[in-house]
């Protein structure tokens, strides 16, 4: 018992500390021009929400939220049917050549974006895939998607293999037994992937600002860049922009988390 | 209001007798432009402008975030697609990669047809141009200069010093009165610094010093360059940017100046428009001033640069529509005046657009002081922005080594003479500026 | 394996297998194929040039821009950084993301809360993160004038100026803002876990920390090597934080090789030198993170 304090302690100190930042963004995002030379700490006194709307209508932002939304969405949900499929594949099935998909998906791990943006330019360029919404969704499960294989792969390995083999002994093609046997009972993982990607796809800048210059088909990110200059930044509108950004995800995240408590006590897998 | 109705009616002229394009066919434009923020908008209401007065012309504008401007502007421009015109960092050392490439089109022709060449300055003519041939036009010219907070200054007895004695003693008296930070310096940033290494490498070495280096046979190494890196480092030891200059961000330091915790700082107009949004009638309690000699020998050359410059793609299907563009944008009264009125300072002379022009007092005051000096010949505002990128990134790393206390002066001499002859050697340095008689 | 591979297929099955298999993986594969490992061939090809990147000749120069690497002084000091900035990063996320995992999904009070505080840095786009970082760590930011506050005022340093504080410093920052990722993963791995153990645990009279290292972690190991993967990989490739605070300074301090082959490569034009700079980048990760994942996959077995 005499732990209790500890645990608490510990979880309120990290807490605080994960927090802080972002009060001092929403503080800043707040205060009128004139306060602006105060420090990030200090509340603002004054609170006014015009640079929200500076933000939000000004600079474009609706327009930015809504491809963002958009691409990030589709981003998550395909990015669960095709990492969850191969890693189907990869846990459950039988088949020559496992070693060198595996190699080949390590490889994919670590390829630098900054690294591969020439020709992967040439090729979005020979797809005509340039300023459209789906060359960026293309190329964003493409450098993520071995990641989300091998979570997926890591939570499957868990599930008893008796479960896919009875019901393919009751009659179920390997689709049918990927589609209504393991996927339901793989709700946390599949919770974790789509929320990663989606989160991953809101933040990414290098691929929408290479692909997309067209500024109705831009996202969030790119339109944040404009706050930032070389030398100055307009610093209301970077935590403006930043709040706007942030507080769609806290919700999606306060929204899906109780999923990763959920499957507890339900114990799916055993 | 009748003046830029006429401007735009010449332009619309100028135009037409340049083209021949027939009244129904939209030519698209697309020009990409970085840069600070907010500085930007002034070219969506130039576009809007010109667009008024060319029913026929589409110009997009597209923004393209500035410390990301190369990794998106060039597999673009080398997988043949692009904007027609796009502002991009000017020479000796930075476009030679995309003008040798052959990305860029050759702007001589338009520079004898428009005039280009009674307005650009030579300083400027020489980083914009190589082989005798005119590749960019400087958008805005940049300037760098001591900002100072008058109410201190004020409060102290203290004056604009004359000299480098009377600037040892500002500097002593803000110490002793409590400020631990006299000059402002965001060190963490490493192009701050260069500011500096810019004004102590031209005071020192004269305009034609550094000239001597950029596109003669001189070489960084030369006594005067050390002697300048010496009195950097001396005065970072001095504790003249405060205890820790090199933890320092840029933008954090210029809070602390506004918020009045930091009497001085070495900084350009650029600042301005942001400072006047966020202090509104307070920015009237700061004023700058010239760094005084350090020598006896010396003068005080005011520091000027363009900050960029726009060039046309090579590959641009409308290169006349889009000279003309730039003419309407840099070379036109109405157009200069938006830039100006936008905390811009177009290149050239600006004699006559002052007086219309609504510049903040801090900015024209500090134009009237460098036009005074000007006679004495300029020097660079920002080494880093015209050596190749290469050699930028050594003497970062070399003057934050200085000002760390890990470097000496002749060791940070020698290394960026050496990044500078391996960029000449490779040809990463054009030479020499100007454009050709004829 | 192989031998009760053999026995199990014949020809035709062979085929459907193959067949089954390649329907699963098709999606994927061909994606990742097209937009990231063809892209990646190519920049192996483009580190056998001399190349800015932009115009259209290449000078072949075969494996030099290999052999000026390893003699690169600075390439060396960028990779040894980018040992230590990993190796810290990874202790962090995985050591205090698999402790304070374990702690919320056990059903304590405010669960959601806490939680929910985790993850928060992890939404913040990578420029805000550096922003905020910026506000933490300058001489006169949030931590400094925090010691000071609360007494501690002689541990308060100039974070980012200081040639051994500042990459330290910074892998903080870095783990500060992917944590959360890992609690994540960590939970959803915890999900596998069996309660009744913890329960049959309890009765035999294990305290919470005997439980944690007999139940959690060994059922944590496979999620483990994910978060492992992942943490590591990230950091490698980490970018962002370290452009928007130090550019890699002071001087070099936190010069890493992802920093190291932006300025080489895109800042410089130097595209040739800078593809080199990538493929070790890739080859010198790759390699550590199969042997890992052998040894973790030999311990399994």
């Amino acid at each position: 018992m005499s732990r209790k304090p500890l645990v608490y302690g510990l979880l309120t100190l990290v807490s605080l500390l994960m927090l802080a930042p972002l009060l001092m963004t929403a503080f800043t995002s707040l205060k009128p021009a004139e306060e602006l030379v105060s420090p990030p700490w200090v509340p603002p006194l004054a609170p006014t929400f015009e640079h929200f709307v500076t933000t939000w209508i000004d600079a474009n932002f609706n327009t930015y939220f809504l491809n963002s939304v958009i691409i990030s969405t589709v981003d998550a949900v395909v990015m669960i049917v095709i990492a969850s499929a191969a890693a189907y594949a990869l846990t459950f099935l039988k088949f020559p050549g496992k070693p060198v998909i595996y190699a080949l998906l390590l490889a994919g791990l670590m390829i630098p974006p900054t690294a591969i943006i020439l020709p992967l330019y040439v090729t979005e360029q020979r797809l005509g895939l340039l300023n459209t919404h789906l060359g960026v969704i293309l190329a964003d499960l493409a450098l993520a998607v071995p990641i989300f294989i091998f979570l997926m792969s890591a939570y499957f390995r868990r599930i008893p293999k008796e479960l896919r083999d009875a019901a393919r002994v009751d009659g179920a093609s390997e689709i049918q037994v990927y589609w209504r046997v393991i996927l339901p009972i793989s709700t946390p993982a599949i919770i974790t992937t789509g929320l990663l990607e989606f989160l991953w796809s809101w933040n990414d800048l290098l691929l929408r600002l290479l692909f997309l210059t067209e500024d109705n088909l831009r996202t969030l990110t790119v339109g944040m860049l404009f706050f930032q200059g070389t030398q100055t930044r307009d610093i209301s509108g970077l935590t403006s922009a930043a709040m706007i950004m942030a507080i769609p995800i806290i919700i999606i995240f306060i929204i899906f988390q109780r999923h990763f408590v959920q499957g507890m006590t339900q114990g799916a897998v055993k | 209001m009748i003046k830029r109705q006429i401007g735009l009616v010449l332009a619309a002229t100028a135009l037409s007798g340049t083209m021949a394009i027939s009244a129904w066919a939209q030519t698209e434009i697309e020009v990409w432009v970085g840069g600070e923020p907010g500085t930007t908008n002034v070219y969506d209401d130039l576009a809007a402008a010109y667009m008024a007065a060319n029913p026929d012309v589409q110009i997009n504008v597209t923004k393209v975030g500035s410390d990301l401007f190369n990794p998106v502007l060039v597999p673009s421009l080398s997988g043949g697609e692009g904007p027609d015109v796009f502002m991009y960092g000017t020479g000796p050392g930075q476009p030679a990669a995309i003008i040798n490439g052959g990305l860029v089109a050759d702007l001589t022709p338009y520079y004898r047809q428009y005039g280009w060449d009674a307005m650009i300055p030579e300083s400027i003519e020489n980083t914009t141009s190589s082989d005798g041939r005119l590749w960019a036009v400087g958008n805005e010219v940049e300037n760098t200069a001591m900002f100072y907070n008058r109410a201190i200054f004020d409060e102290l007895g203290l004056g604009v010093p004359e000299t480098w004695a009377d600037f040892e003693a500002t500097v002593e008296a803000l110490i002793e009165a409590g400020y631990d930070t006299p000059i402002g310096l965001g060190a963490a940033d490493r192009w701050p610094i260069s500011h500096w290494q810019s004004m102590l490498f031209g005071r020192f070495a004269s305009p034609a010093g550094v000239e001597e280096v950029m596109f003669g046979d001189g070489a960084w190494t030369e006594a005067a360059f050390v002697d300048a890196s010496a009195l950097l480092q001396e005065m970072t030891e001095e504790g003249y940017f405060g205890p820790n200059p090199v933890a320092n961000g840029y933008a954090e330091i210029m809070d602390s100046f506004w918020a009045g915790d930091i009497p001085m700082t070495f900084t350009g107009p650029w600042i301005v428009p942001g400072a006047v949004e966020s202090l509104g009638d307070g920015i009237a309690d700061f004023g700058t001033f010239q760094v005084p000699p350090m020598a006896d020998d010396q003068a005080i050359h005011p520091t000027e640069d363009i900050g960029s410059g726009f060039y046309v793609n090579a590959n641009s299907e409308h290169p006349d529509v889009s000279a003309d563009i730039l003419d309407f944008f840099f070379f036109n009264d109405d157009g200069r005046l938006m830039l100006l009125n936008n905390g811009s300072i177009p290149i050239g002379s600006l004699t006559e657009l002052l007086p219309d022009s609504t510049l903040p007092a801090i900015t024209a005051d500090l134009r009237a002081q460098i036009d005074s000096h000007r006679p004495n010949g300029t020097i660079h505002a920002f080494l880093d922005t015209v050596t190749p990128a290469s050699m930028t990134n050594v003497t970062y790393d070399g003057l934050q080594a200085l000002m760390l206390g890990v470097m000496t002066p002749e060791q940070f001499v020698e290394a960026i003479q050496a990044e500078w002859e391996v960029a000449k050697a490779v040809g990463a340095i054009l030479m020499p500026g100007g454009v050709a008689d004829n | 394996m192989a031998a009760s591979f053999r026995r199990w297929s014949p020809g035709r099955r062979k085929r459907q297998a193959w067949l089954t298999a390649g329907l699963f993986l098709l999606p994927a594969i061909a994606l990742y194929l097209v937009f990231a490992f063809i892209p990646t061939l190519e920049v192996f090809e483009y580190s056998l040039n001399r190349w800015d990147g932009i115009s259209p000749d290449r000078e072949w120069v075969g494996l030099g821009n290999y052999d000026r690497l390893f003699g690169d002084r600075i390439f060396w000091e960028a990779f040894f950084n980018t040992v230590e900035w990993t190796a810290i990063i990874v202790v962090i996320n995985v050591g205090l993301g698999v402790v304070l995992a374990a702690i919320l999904a056990r059903k304590i009070k405010g669960r959601i809360f806490f939680q929910t505080c985790m993850f928060i840095p992890v939404i913040q786009a990578p420029i805000t993160t550096a922003i905020i970082w910026r506000w933490m760590y300058q001489p006169n930011g949030a931590i400094n004038e925090g010691l000071n506050a609360i007494g501690l005022g002689f541990l308060a340093t100039p974070w980012l100026g200081d040639l051994t504080t500042a990459l330290p410093a910074l892998a903080i920052a870095h783990s500060w803002s992917t944590l959360g990722l890992s609690i994540v993963i960590f939970l959803a791995g915890l999900q596998a876990v069996d309660d009744e153990l913890y329960d049959a645990a309890k009765i035999d009279g294990a305290t919470p920390i005997q439980a944690f290292w007999y139940i959690t972690l060994p059922a944590l190991r496979p999620v483990t090597a994910v978060v492992f993967v992942l943490t590591a990989t990230a950091a490698f490739k980490a970018f962002d934080l370290i452009w928007g605070t130090t550019q890699g300074g002071p001087i070099r301090a936190t010069e890493i090789l992802a920093t190291y082959m932006y300025k080489r490569g895109v800042l410089e034009n130097n595209y040739g030198y800078g593809s080199a700079v990538a493929v070790a980048l890739l080859v010198i990760v790759t390699l550590a993170m199969a042997v890992y994942l052998y040894m973790q996959a030999r311990r399994d077995d």
